[in-house]
């Protein structure tokens, strides 16, 4: 079980690795691409569609460590002007919410991810990319958000702290 | 469904959720697949709601957000933000209220470089509020500015959240930065004849003190050394886009870039700095973006459902001069930022307010520009204002609520001063964009 948890630990860091390595290559992409053109040269299509990728990519591998960092905006409000076994019992309800989002947007993603290549569906732009490739995006970051938003539903920690004001 | 039912199904369900306590981000999702489910065919409506997310998340119009943060967290972990800082500092000598004008002009070239307002007034709150209560100055004296120069890196280029607007609005990025230059100036020169007044009326409020004298040339080397280069940066980057050299995604790449060389001439760039940098910007980002997942769902549920076009003619049904209707989406703005975030806010507003303001024949620059204006206001609004908290958890122990409230309120005046201005002159706005 340790190492189950050690594993997926690992995952969700890769992941926002990645994204935090994604977030420096939009930087490199565009700066290449603009030396590259002043210098008389034809910058690949590919720096710039990389970009464009890059962005999906980054926001769905880094969100499930945003949730692990507490890093989604939110607002106590109510929870703020709980005593503190009721505002206990709505942070769990409000964490369990997030998770039927995710585990919502989790099924439909597998669905769409299946359709798209059972399909055989490309996204046209200077390349023809497969769908596919794209959309496993979407399940697997939502799914991983879910487990997430599971552990401030069952474990110690709480998602609320208490004190009023939006938190980020 | 009537079209105000579904529009209270929809902004009901978000605002049920996120008084609750449900991260924004969560909370637009949720909303979206109700909708979606109501109003686009059941499940396919939640499929459509993760391809409309696809389409929404790989536009290149939104490279700059991350960039732009990152040169501002580059700017703030390397330490160049607190060496320009100190160098204004020391070139001001002495001068009534110097500190809170050091704290009025560091804080602008700051906070617009760093373009994160949090980032800054955190850095300031913690830098200034302490010193200053030590040389003497009454609280209002610090805290005021520092909340009134946070505000203004939403306007002055280069502004993460004006990107944002625009793409969501889907008008020119370029002119939305461009056209917050003149204005977010202006406002500056305002909050420096607020502290003017302030000390004029009660001079025991900053008192002045002794500084060691520089000579001229001391304060020459010290302001090309430390000032220029780093306000340079932004110039650069603010000319080359009001010149069409590059884009803005081009002009924030070129402007983390350029940070990054500076922070290695200065020899303060190390991977924890770096390390600490990226993961700063990236918080923000992922954030914002995932916002933006779900925003072409949104401004599709509203449109599908009647709801954008019955409120528009149901507005404009009253006939009301322009100027009331501009009064009254202001009003709505400040409401909202008294208890959401501005990211929320635009979310929510712009699918509604574009079309109106279109109708009502605005300028979609200068509306923008307005609205973003109404999301700094909001920042500093209480009770929820963000940067109002920011600055109660830095500031000094002791420092109530109360004091923040009353040292924000002649910086707000000033904000929508600005506002008023704006609207008598549009040509503040439009005339460098339009160049």
């Amino acid at each position: 079980m340790a190492a189950l948890h050690r594993t997926y630990s690992t995952i969700v860091y890769a992941m926002a690795f990645i994204a935090g390595a994604t977030l420096v290559w939009l930087m490199i992409s565009t700066i290449v691409s603009v030396l590259m053109r002043n210098l008389g040269l034809q910058p690949p299509a590919w720096l710039f569609t990389s970009a464009e990728y890059g962005i999906l990519y980054m926001t769905m591998l880094g969100a499930p460590w945003l949730v692990r960092e507490k890093g989604h905006v939110h607002i106590e409000l109510v929870t703020s002007a709980l005593p503190e076994g009721l505002r206990n019992l709505v942070s769990r309800f409000v964490a369990l919410g997030c998770v039927i989002v995710c585990l919502v947007l989790t099924w439909k993603g597998i669905e769409l991810f299946l359709t798209n290549i059972e399909r055989g569906d490309f996204d046209t732009r200077a390349y023809y990319f497969p769908r596919w490739i794209l959309t496993i995006a979407f399940p697997l970051s939502f799914g991983l958000m879910a487990i997430e938003f599971v552990r401030f539903v069952v474990g110690s920690d709480l998602m609320h702290t208490g004190e009023a004001g939006i938190h980020e | 469904m009537e079209w105000f039912e579904a529009l209270a199904l929809l902004l009901g369900a978000i605002m049920f959720l996120m008084a609750l306590g449900m991260p924004v981000a969560l909370a637009f999702l949720a909303a979206n697949i109700i909708g979606a489910w109501i109003f686009m065919g059941g499940e396919r409506g939640v499929v459509q709601l993760l391809n409309n997310g696809l389409g929404s998340l790989t536009t290149y119009a939104l490279v700059p957000i991350p960039l732009f943060l990152l040169m501002g967290e580059i700017f703030f972990h390397t330490g160049l933000g607190g060496r320009m800082f100190n160098a204004i500092d020391r070139l001001l000598g002495k001068l009534p209220g110097r500190l809170s004008y050091v704290t009025v002009l560091g804080g602008t070239a700051f906070s617009t470089l760093s373009g994160s307002s949090m980032g800054s007034t955190a850095l300031l709150g913690s830098l200034m509020v302490p010193e200053m209560g030590r040389r003497g100055y009454k609280s209002h004296m610090s805290i005021g500015p520092i909340l009134g120069t946070g505000g203004l890196a939403i306007i002055i280029p280069p502004s993460a959240l004006a990107v944002l607007l625009a793409t969501l609005a889907k008008i020119d990025v370029g002119a939305l930065l461009i056209a917050g230059v003149i204005p977010g100036l202006i406002l500056a020169s305002f909050y420096i004849g607020t502290i003017w007044l302030q000390t004029k009326i009660d001079p025991s409020a900053a008192p002045a003190y002794d500084v060691e004298p520089m000579t001229f040339g001391a304060k020459l080397a010290l302001l090309l050394r430390e000032v220029v280069p780093m306000v340079g940066v932004m110039v650069v980057i603010v000319v080359l886009m009001i010149q069409g050299f590059v884009t803005p995604s081009e002009a924030a790449a070129f402007g983390a870039f350029g940070v990054l060389i500076l922070a290695a001439l200065f020899r303060c760039l190390t991977w924890e700095n770096m390390k600490k940098s990226i993961v700063g910007a990236l918080r923000v980002t992922l954030m914002a973006y995932l916002i933006v997942f779900g925003s072409a769902t949104f401004s599709q549920l509203l449109a599908f459902s009647g709801a954008s076009r019955g409120l528009v003619t149901w507005a404009t049904s009253f006939d009301l001069a322009p100027l009331v209707m501009l009064l009254v989406m202001f009003a709505v703005l400040l409401l909202l930022g008294m208890f959401m975030e501005q990211i929320s806010i635009m979310l929510l507003t712009v699918p509604i307010f574009f079309p109106l303001a279109q109708t009502l024949g605005f300028d979609p620059i200068w509306f923008g520009l307005i609205m973003l204006l109404a999301l700094e206001i909001s920042f500093t609004t209480p009770p929820f204002g963000l940067l109002l908290f920011v600055m109660k958890g830095v500031a000094p122990p002791g420092t109530t609520m109360r004091e923040i409230y009353t040292s924000a309120f002649p910086f707000i005046g000033c904000s929508l001063l600005l506002v008023a201005l704006l609207v008598a002159f549009p040509v503040l706005a439009l005339w460098l964009p339009g160049l």
